[in-house]
């Protein structure tokens, strides 16, 4: 059975249309409903037409469809262990052994750890460090520890001798042959050196003279070694997960052996993240993902696309049961929030590991502080109470949500909003969809002014916007019910952005994360402030305070609430001090985004 | 619908656009369905694409294509079709679903014009599983008018495979089971065959299990080998998994036919020789065939029999042609199943026929559709003929149920003979509503979060002081042909208001234009 999992886990609504009130990630004796010392085959096969019938209503919905199709396989995976008696007790036993409290495969796990350690043959300060931690607290006492390291080291030796061998040219050996000029001949030199682990042995310099001597300029010398270098390094974190994402505590013993390549750590965790996107499938990524509930589906699918648009990906659906334990069908908290990490830093804070991700001069150097600074430049220095802000040309509106999840008592409920106000173009579509009336000042035909395609629609009534939302949700396959105008407590909550305290609203400076600018590349006659509030490691958010007011839901008197503030207000208004206006009222300065309710 | 004026010269064919390969059909002079081979002479064509710049390769050489790597061709595409903001880059541009499947049909069809002395094919037939939605429905017939055809009908597959078999043994009455297992997809049919009708009792599918499915359990096998053997994993390397996907599809047809069968994965410059037995490849798959299993019962179990007293059991897909099928089947039914059909060819064959029943309907209607190219005396058998078709999903509205949260309300239910009108009463649910909105959902659940949302109908501009629990009447009209028609009547103003659908699924004549345009650019060979 190897590394099956225990357990699923499977979402309360679905869990609910089965019948199942249990909550958490559930053991196949309890998804089946089955007892543990169930015999009889039969039993198992009524229980799984029953699932199957209560899941099979829920195949065409377009929020679980995807949950239900794996969980359809994964209650016949489930229901064929158990029905074989060989493999049931081997279950059982597993099951047992976890639920005991002990850590399945320990050793496993250290020797992952290991061969980390020993991937570029050094047993460097920081991979000890993290074994003699993993060793201490997983209790593998020293004699097995030497024991792991010993096997490791020669599994991975022999595993480098073995590609050592079939890729060496006929004849056995590499021969130098000085006499071929040009790039390809040296980078055969270079991978020769690779190949007799010479490599690391040899001063940059040494290779940049030999590239002299093989006629190639010293600029393509450093471009083809850099180039060269982050091979290596990748062949080294393929040698170290082969197949299996990396896990964190590898990451961290990984990350430091980057300098001996040349490498700095972001360009080391550029890497490393590449390789365990490449490894998990698309859905996976999809699954932990949309169970932290913290993307818009399409932002993700967009990063997925990609970042992992490889056939090696796309191709394997059946890869979640190889995976470590902790990811895969019985995601635990692990592996999700890792995946996260990972996307946060490609949101926010991987641009700018990205933008400084370049080899240094030289394999065994570290940058100099001038290097780092040269590096630095094309982003603004970071001031000290707002380090988390950035400028950067603002992106073209996007429809996607970002959700926020209550930090303080009486916040609102878990719930997404849009980035960007709903823009002229969306409703475009939505008008030609519904035969709806064009906003005042549009051209004939309902078609948008000529440059207003991605500024934000105005002049609508709150009705209107209203009934964007219901269209809106139709489109995109959500409950209707879920998808509304913001209501004020959530706006707030949104303006907010990563603060987990409510702080004083009623500062104007409220807004502290957020910065006016101007929205570059539109026509002048509208050009428009805008303003983003950047949330660390999970996305950014646009609009709340500028560009337009914004329709909200919450109603007094008759009248509906108008959030935010339009780009008429001076920049000292408190953009928390709501305004009402009768629903039937259309301005050019209101428009609206939408939110969407997570979950009941 | 709306035909252009037939050319008298044109003609009509049946087409099985498949998740792994396509064929085209039409039926003959003596009024026997036959497949039009395609110009690599060959009866099915793979769906897969190759595009480079204004080059777009359909079908074998893009299949062989695929195992160089590389961002240029596109396979398994049907399961997407309908997924509305789906798009795919092949070759440097990026395509919609619909406009893919776009190319496979010009290129199988231009092939069969070319086959059938150059005779313009103007008219379709195409093929779905039955468990497809209607927004899968739709989007299949706009791939159809993308490439240029007029789509006379969308069918069901596994009813079509049941039109071929049925039409050669009409007069028999018998039940018959159709268990089609595709490349991609998975679906259970339970008809009734007795004089010249064929009546559906009851139809369901796995939306996403198929052959590709036994194919990976392989891939994995043979990987997983290597990995152990090696310490490096073949499917990292993409050019080694599309080498591994074509591998694992030669073995699984071998091991229909023998016990033992080899794969050699090379990878990195090493390479290794995997032995696969029928017996490990059953064990591993065990999980997937058992629930194509459970959803055969449920399916015998929705149309209120049992396995006795199912007469013949049609095998369809090439995936029927494994071992483990066969005697699974056999374990159930406790007779083997007989090979009665052949299973890559039957469905086209029933899109033949089915387009000739649909051509003289249509005629009889004054359509200007082609005539079929049946001699007049076999044309008696195909005017006999008589299908009574159910739809696969229960269609209903979203209304507040008693105690004020949403329900869907069925109003077509699942399992209806179509066509069929259905007319239920609903009532506003405040005074003075000033317009009223119907949500059209499709699924099986009363939850809204269980169903897909099909469409809204907008009734605007109603009286005003209209009182609360004003009456609405909605009608659901399922055509013969599975398309929906809706219609609402307020008795209490003693007329039909004007109801606008708003169809969410499906594209817009402009886009079906563009993305015409955007293929008429490309040399589809």
């Amino acid at each position: 059975m190897g590394s099956e999992n225990l357990t699923l886990t499977i979402s309360p609504t679905l869990l609910e249309a089965m019948g199942i009130r249990e909550q958490g990630p559930l053991n196949y004796f309890k998804v089946l409903g089955v007892r543990r010392d169930v015999e009889n085959a039969a039993a198992i096969d009524r229980a799984v037409m029953d699932r199957s019938r209560a899941l099979r209503q829920w195949q065409t919905s377009p929020q679980y469809g995807r949950e239900v199709v794996k969980l359809l396989a994964a209650i016949h995976r489930a229901a064929t262990i158990l029905k074989d008696p060989d493999r049931r007790n081997v279950y059982r036993e597993e099951l047992q052994r976890s639920e005991r409290g002990e850590t399945r495969n320990v050793i496993d796990e250290f020797a992952d750890l290991v061969r980390a350690a020993l991937a570029d043959g050094q047993l460097d300060l920081q991979a000890r460090a993290e074994l003699n931690q993993f060793a201490q607290q997983s209790g593998i006492s020293p004699a097995q520890a030497q024991q792991v390291i010993k096997e490791v080291g020669e599994k991975l030796a022999a595993a480098r001798s073995a590609s050592r061998a079939e890729a060496a040219p006929a004849g056995g050996a590499w021969e130098f042959r000085i006499a071929e000029q040009g790039e390809d001949a040296f980078q055969t030199m270079l991978h020769a050196l690779q190949h007799n682990e010479d490599i690391s042995a040899t001063s940059y310099e040494t290779l940049l003279a030999e590239a002299a001597r093989y006629g190639v300029s010293t600029e393509r010398a450093a471009v083809l070694l850099a180039d060269f270098q982050k091979l290596r390094y990748r062949n080294m974190v393929r040698l170290v997960a082969h197949g299996h994402i990396v896990t964190e505590a590898q990451t961290r013993i990984l990350l430091p052996k980057a300098a001996a390549y040349g490498l700095d750590q972001a360009a080391a965790f550029e890497i490393i993240s590449d390789y365990t996107l490449s490894v998990m499938t698309p859905d996976d990524i999809l699954a932990s993902l949309s169970m932290a509930n913290t993307f818009d589906q399409d932002e993700i699918e967009q990063l997925v696309k990609n970042r992992a648009d490889k056939p090696a990906a796309r191709g394997k659906s059946k890869l979640q049961h190889k995976m470590p334990p902790w990811l895969g069908m019985g995601v635990l908290a692990g592996g999700a929030v890792f995946a996260l990490v990972l996307l946060a830093m490609w949101l926010g804070l991987g641009k700018n590991a990205r933008s400084e991700s370049r080899v240094v001069s030289g394999p065994v150097t570290t940058p100099t502080p001038a290097e780092t600074a040269a590096a630095a430049t094309p982003t603004p220095e970071p001031t000290a109470e707002e380090p988390q802000f950035s400028f950067e040309p603002l992106p073209e509106p996007a429809s996607g949500f970002l959700a926020f999840e209550p930090t303080e008592a009486d916040d609102p409920a878990k719930f997404e909003i849009m980035i960007n106000e709903v823009t002229c173009a969306m409703y475009a579509e939505y008008i030609r969809a519904t035969l709806s009336e064009a906003p005042a000042g549009w051209e004939p035909g309902g078609r948008v002014p000529a440059g207003a395609d991605q500024l934000p629609v105005t002049n609508v009534t709150c009705d209107q916007a209203m009934a964007f939302a219901n269209w809106y949700a139709g489109q995109h396959n959500f409950n209707p019910a879920s998808v509304r105008l913001p209501s004020a407590a959530e706006y707030a909550r949104a303006m907010r952005g990563g603060r987990t305290t409510r702080g004083d609203p009623t500062l104007p400076n409220y807004w502290a994360r957020s910065r006016l600018g101007q929205r570059p590349g539109l026509t002048p006659s509208r050009q428009e402030q805008f303003d983003k509030i950047f949330i660390p490691g999970v996305g950014q958010i646009y609009d709340l305070v500028g560009n337009a007011a914004e329709w909200g839901s919450d109603e007094r008197d008759g009248k509906r609430i108008v959030l935010g503030g339009d780009y008429t207000r001076p920049s000292t208004w408190n953009h928390l001090e709501p305004s009402w206006q009768a629903p039937g009222t259309a301005t050019p300065t209101t428009g609206f985004r939408l939110v969407h309710v997570l979950g009941k | 619908m709306n035909y252009k004026d037939a050319d008298p010269n044109s003609i009509a064919v049946g087409i099985d656009l498949g998740t792994t390969y396509s064929v085209v059909a039409q039926v003959d002079a003596n009024g026997q369905p036959q497949i039009i081979p395609n110009s690599d002479n060959q009866r099915t064509t793979p769906s897969v694409i190759y595009i480079d710049g204004n080059q777009a390769i359909v079908g074998m050489v893009a299949k062989e294509q695929t195992q160089l790597g590389g961002n240029n061709t596109i396979q398994f595409i049907k399961p997407h079709v309908g997924r509305r903001r789906k798009r795919f880059l092949v070759g440097g541009q990026e395509w919609t679903p619909e406009e893919l499947s776009a190319m496979i049909l010009r290129k199988i069809v231009s092939d069969a014009q070319n086959n059938l002395g150059g005779r313009p094919i103007t008219h379709a037939v195409i093929t779905v599983p039955a468990f497809f939605t209607e927004q899968q429905r739709k989007s299949t017939e706009d791939a159809g008018r993308i490439a240029g055809l007029n789509v006379m009908s969308i069918i069901n597959e596994p009813t079509a495979a049941a039109l071929a078999y049925g039409f050669d043994t009409l007069g028999i009455d018998k039940t018959v089971l159709v268990y089609d297992l595709g490349g991609g997809t998975f679906d259970v049919t339970v008809m009734r065959i007795s004089g010249h009708t064929i009546t559906m009792l009851a139809t369901d599918g796995d939306v996403q299990l198929g052959g590709k499915d036994w194919d990976e359990r392989i891939i994995d096998f043979a990987a997983d080998s290597f990995t152990r053997n090696h310490g490096v994993d073949p499917r990292q390397d993409p050019d080694t998994l599309q080498a591994l996907y074509s591998q694992a599809e030669q073995a699984k047809l071998r091991l229909s036919k023998l016990p033992v069968t080899r794969l050699t994965v090379t990878c990195q410059g090493m390479a290794d020789t995997v032995e696969l037995t029928r017996e490990q490849f059953e064990d591993m798959t065990e999980d997937l065939l058992s629930q194509t299993e459970t959803t055969l019962r449920l399916t015998v179990q929705q149309a209120n029999l049992d396995f006795k007293d199912i007469d013949e059991v049609l095998l369809v897909g090439g995936s029927t042609r494994m071992v483990a099928v066969r005697r699974m089947l056999q374990r159930i039914m406790g007779r083997e199943p007989r090979h009665l059909i052949n299973p890559d060819e039957c469905v086209a064959h029933g899109a033949a026929i089915h387009a000739v029943m649909t051509q003289m309907r249509l005629r009889d209607n004054g359509q200007p559709v082609p005539e079929p190219q049946v001699r007049e005396e076999q044309l008696e058998r195909f005017r006999q003929m008589e299908e009574r078709l159910i739809n696969s999903h229960t269609l209903g509205i979203v209304a507040l149920g008693v105690d004020g949260r949403q329900v869907v309300v069925p109003i077509i239910p699942r399992g209806a003979f179509v066509p069929r009108k259905e007319i239920k009463t609903f009532r506003t649910s405040a005074a003075d509503q000033q317009q009223i909105r119907i949500m059209v959902m499709e699924g099986e659940s009363d939850n809204p979060e269980a169903c897909a949302q099909l469409g809204m109908c907008l009734v605007k501009g109603l009286p005003s002081d209209l009182p609360k629990g004003t009456p609405i009447e909605v009608c659901f009209e399922c055509s013969q042909d599975g398309q929906l028609h809706i219609q609402s009547r307020l008795p209490a103003i003693h007329q039909t208001v004007h109801s606008q659908i708003a169809r969410t699924a499906g594209m817009t004549e402009e886009e079906i234009l563009t993305s015409r345009q955007r293929l008429e650019a490309l040399i589809i060979s």
